[in-house]
């Protein structure tokens, strides 16, 4: 066998890999895509075609404003789950930088028992708690509130995000904040200034792996939101899903809206999500 | 000597209390209260009702029939998940770990079914498998893989199957891109002298590749496992753990018991359950990856 033939069958083979690989990962969604611009005879038409016939985004509209004009439900589970995404993720980002640095950058007792506090909470965290969360939060006064259901998400996110800031500042070098200690700055202030501009990148990985986890959270909003007027996109969505008559060309464009700042956010961001899920799997 | 610490006694135990008073408000009290809850028989219809029962709450979960079938599909929903995960995510990984244009392109978007919510994903694929309007009876039938389609997710027979695939389709991709970073890292010298040393394709695979990415696969497969037993999302919205119990793993009968048929207690006793299997998991994972990096 000759060595450019040889080459050449290399070369098939990869892209042909690559394409298969490709088609399995994207025909759901582009599947989703085409439902959603499908009238609802053509949804229900068999033999099933690939591609519809009179492709309209009257539907896909119509999930934010209905025929008359005003704007649907949809809206206010998107401004819930902005309100509740938005301020999980900040109050995530404060408290787990601060937290992630006191656990690397002093030596104090019990510091290796809150580190594995906070590993055993991030891998235990989940329906195990819905339960008990669910009677506190009652118990609160805090049913049915956007507020209950973001102390619960900050909950949720607290510790893998403490876990990957704790991982970034260990692996930053300490000496630059000595010299500037040594220069008379106080602590914190050697924090602010030197530390936490070094660490930019890290702070929006977790920021941004905190949002797309808690965007669509299902289970616990599930429990501890009730009226419509606070409800989140996931729970808007599971609606669709498991009603007893299922419009499914509804479902796919509110599926749409619901990934979207998913899918936007992959796009500008992509090689922070690797970053963070590679800080997290290889150590 | 390179001093790693600073010595102040006071400022960490401040820039930790907030993280710790959130986890020990809504995690380590809430795990009190459902061992709690576990010995006595609350009901969420009558909340006022308070009585310690012992075991009982116990004995009714694990003398149900329904528990037994619980727990086997929770082993082999988490069990065959991870394993075909960490399979296709060393075969794919391996792949993507080549140096060519296209292979750029593809872990470019592959990531795409990690970042898809959870919920959109429950409801698409429950569509596709839809018995005669889904897409994947087409494909099948098309292919003539099938001679007519099949009710998926609702037969008892494939139902499990078919909710496995989805969770393998959704994590198998990004555990792929996680080992293909893991291989790339691998310093090429170690290939340099298998190549001196004559090695084939395959030897070069099992004897020099792998066991240098060890650690990312034994990560990758305690998450699986964690994130598996933990998923309700997908099998809740998909099956709502039928036809029967045919699809139930024990978060979504933990879900069942408590918020639609409102028994608090047996759903705490079954999150006792549910809490024994992560703990286990999660001290193999201290175990096996947090401990050896202190030695």
């Amino acid at each position: 066998m000759s060595k450019s033939f040889k080459k050449i069958l290399i070369l098939t083979e990869v892209h042909l890999v690559s394409v298969i690989i490709l088609i399995v990962v994207l025909f759901p969604v582009a599947w989703l895509f085409l439902t959603a611009i499908k009238p609802m005879a053509e949804v229900q038409q068999l033999p099933i075609r690939w591609l519809p016939q009179n492709p309209t985004f009257e539907i896909i509209k119509n999930t934010w404003i209905d025929k008359r004009g005003y704007t649907t439900e949809w809206v206010t589970y998107f401004i819930n789950s902005m309100i509740v995404t938005g301020v999980t993720t900040l109050t995530t980002i404060c408290l787990a930088t601060l937290a992630g640095y006191g656990l690397a950058r002093f030596s104090f007792s019990g510091r290796f028992y809150i580190v594995i506090l906070i590993l055993v909470a991030q891998l235990i965290w989940g329906p195990v708690l819905l339960i008990p969360v669910y009677t506190i939060v009652t118990h609160l006064g805090l049913y049915n509130t956007l507020l209950g259901l973001i102390l619960v998400y900050i909950t949720f996110s607290l510790p893998f995000a403490t876990w990957l800031s704790y991982g970034n500042f260990s692996n930053m070098p300490v000496e630059l904040e000595e010299a500037a200690l040594l220069d008379g700055c106080s602590q914190m202030s050697a924090f602010l200034r030197i530390t936490l501009p070094l660490s930019k990148i890290n702070v929006v990985t977790v920021g941004l792996i905190t949002f797309l986890i808690i965007w669509s959270e299902y289970p616990f909003a599930s429990v501890l939101l009730e009226s419509p007027s606070k409800l989140t996109v996931s729970i808007g969505l599971a609606n669709f899903i498991t009603a007893f008559n299922i419009y499914w060309n509804e479902m796919a464009a509110a599926s749409i809206i619901v990934a979207l700042p998913l899918l936007v956010l992959l796009l500008v961001a992509q090689k922070y999500f690797i970053k963070g899920m590679l800080a997290g799997a290889i150590k | 000597m390179i001093k790693k610490y600073h010595n102040t006694q006071l400022l960490p135990y401040i820039l930790t209390c907030p993280t710790l008073l959130f986890v020990f408000f809504f995690i380590l009290y809430p795990i009190f209260y459902t061992f709690k809850l576990s010995f006595q028989n609350v009901n969420f219809l009558n909340p006022g009702v308070t009585q310690f029962v012992g075991f009982d709450t116990f004995k009714e979960v694990l003398f149900s029939p329904v528990t037994y079938t619980v727990l086997k599909n929770t082993l082999i929903w988490t069990g065959l998940s991870t394993f075909l995960v960490i399979f296709l995510g060393i075969a794919i990984g391996h792949f993507l770990s080549q140096d060519f244009y296209i292979i750029k392109i593809v872990r470019a978007l592959i990531l795409i079914p990690w970042v898809l919510p959870g919920v959109v994903i429950a409801g698409l694929w429950k569509w596709m498998y839809h018995s005669e309007l889904g897409v994947i009876n087409k494909i099948l039938t098309d292919l003539y893989i099938l001679k007519t389609g099949k009710p998926w997710l609702g037969s008892p027979n494939t139902v499990l199957f078919a909710v496995i695939m989805v969770i393998v389709w959704r994590l198998a991709p990004l555990f792929s891109l996680v080992i293909s970073a893991a291989i790339q890292r691998i310093p090429y010298s170690i290939y340099e002298a298998g190549e001196i040393d004559g090695v084939n394709k395959w030897q070069k695979f099992f004897y020099l590749t792998l066991p240098q990415i060890k650690y990312p696969i034994y990560a990758i497969s305690l998450l699986v496992m964690i994130w598996g037993t933990n998923n309700l999302v997908l099998i809740l919205l998909m099956t709502g753990g039928g036809p029967l119990h045919f699809s139930e793993t024990l978060p979504v009968y933990l879900y069942k018991e408590g918020f639609m048929y409102y028994k608090a207690s047996k759903a705490a006793a079954i999150a006792v359950i549910n809490f024994f299997m992560l703990l286990g998991l999660s001290i193999l994972y201290i175990k096996i990856l947090v401990t050896p990096q202190k030695g």
